[in-house]
């Protein structure tokens, strides 16, 4: 009784330290910071350093080659894109945003946002062209779904092979995620793989499609001017035959007996679907049908 | 030798495989044993589907193909940072370049829409109409190191035979 007031020693200043009711309402973050125990470790001096670091053990080396694609584009298309886009006293255009109740109810009080007149989800607004926003092609995402996998794990893993001969870079496995019972496809089915380039892969994956893949398909027409979806990305597809042109896959014809075709889904910023087509072009992808708010006698080819 | 508890059998044949033990031990009549880093003929064989997978997956797995991290004295290391940020410099003031172009190019548009207004209304008009469909020839190539002496067939006709 002679050691504190009340016989409680106050080590702490929380409530419960102190004997009283309560709870404490700091989350607490010990658990919420992640540590890189590699980094912690002196074993590996090395993984200190980013991986753009050659001591790093993962350095990879880019900027070993001459990139013409890149070039291409820096040298002749940007310019070109600039004069193509470039308009007069242009001002933002509003897309498609939710909208206010008109308060004829008291429930629209709290009710959430009225969904956007004409569309499911808000668009974002077209900003005036300047030379900033000049469009260029940012990503190409490969989506390889592969239906027979479902009975055999091993189209999975070719498609995946397929994939990594033909752009060069590691792409990941894809699973189904839900169960689909008249296609016989349960959840976590491994079914194909996708893979995005970004860079010099990317410029590679272009080149290789538009000079040697696209004039040797046969009956090839090009890709649909409908493609598209309305945010400036541009989709098209590749048959299992139409694979087999790619050099890395035609050289070696022995082990590829079967070949997967696949999804291309080219990434711009472009703002529309039309500004994308015309960059597109710049790279020898034709485009054919007629095309949304395009007159046919004003198509050039 | 049968004295021999099996336990340094095994020890004994793990060792002579090292190579760094009397060869008196090896004579023995027990049958041969597991011992660990011992190379054993592998008797399974796979189909050629099989073998063909195997492969492929060894195609696909880091394992092999992570490369050895390059030793690099001190003056090396200076060496490859001072070749490094020159190159990054470079193409920094290469983008910037670009970009001051880029603008002063978008400007001059503009200017010359904005004269063309005030001077003749109609010929602005036409000029400012926004183009939609607009495609770069399909005779556009993407420049190479070699390109072949007849770029392109200006002449061809279709074969009306076939």
């Amino acid at each position: 009784m002679r050691l504190t007031v009340g016989g409680a020693r106050f080590f702490s200043s929380t409530r419960a330290a102190a004997g009283k009711a309560g709870c404490n309402t700091v989350a607490p973050v010990h658990h919420t910071v992640k540590i890189d125990k590699n980094r912690l470790s002196p074993r590996f001096p090395g993984l200190q350093h980013s991986k753009l670091d050659i001591r790093h053990p993962g350095y990879k080396p880019t900027s070993t080659y001459q990139d013409r694609v890149a070039e291409y584009y820096s040298n002749s298309v940007q310019s070109d894109l600039l004069l193509i886009n470039a308009q007069h006293g242009e001002s933002r255009q509003p897309g498609y945003k939710r909208r206010e109740w008109d308060g004829s109810s008291p429930f629209h009080l709290n009710r959430s946002l009225r969904k956007p007149k004409g569309s499911d989800a808000e668009t974002p607004d077209i900003k005036p062209h300047s030379a900033a926003n000049v469009p260029k092609i940012e990503a190409i995402h490969i989506n390889c779904y592969v239906e027979q996998a479902k009975d055999n794990v091993n189209h999975a893993i070719s498609a995946l092979v397929q994939l990594q001969q033909i752009t060069g870079v590691k792409p990941k496995p894809i699973y189904s995620k839900t169960n689909v019972l008249h296609w016989r496809v349960r959840a976590g089915y491994q079914m194909g793989a996708s893979v995005v380039l970004k860079g010099r892969p990317m410029h590679q994956f272009i080149a290789t499609l538009t000079e040697v893949v696209f004039p040797r398909i046969r009956m090839f027409k090009g890709v649909s001017n409908k493609s598209g979806d309305t945010l400036g990305d541009i989709q098209f597809g590749l048959r299992p035959d139409d694979v087999k042109f790619f050099p890395e896959i035609e050289q070696n014809q022995d082990n590829w007996s079967k070949t997967y075709g696949f999804h291309v889904n080219v990434v711009t910023s472009a703002q529309t679907d039309a500004e994308a087509r015309t960059l597109l072009s710049a790279y020898g992808i034709p485009f054919y049908g007629s095309e949304k708010g395009v007159k046919p006698e004003n198509v050039e080819y | 030798m049968l004295t021999f508890p099996i336990k340094s059998q095994i020890a004994t044949l793990s060792r002579a495989v090292n190579g760094s033990t009397n060869t008196k031990y090896l004579i023995s009549s027990l049958p041969l044993q597991f011992a660990r880093g011992k190379r054993t003929k592998r008797t399974v064989t796979v189909s050629a589907g099989t073998q063909r997978i195997i492969t492929q997956l060894s195609v696909i797995s880091a394992r092999k193909k992570v490369p050895r991290v390059l030793k690099l004295s001190n003056e090396d290391l200076i060496r490859h940072d001072t070749v490094q940020r020159a190159w990054t410099l470079f193409q920094r003031e290469k983008r910037q370049q670009q970009d001051e172009q880029l603008s002063k190019q978008y400007d001059s548009i503009i200017n010359a829409l904005e004269d063309l207004k005030a001077v003749a209304p109609e010929l602005y008009a036409v000029a400012n109409k926004k183009e939609k469909g607009k495609r770069f020839p399909l005779e556009a190539r993407i420049p190479v190191d070699y390109p072949p002496n007849k770029i392109w067939y200006y002449d061809v006709a279709k074969d009306e035979s076939k």
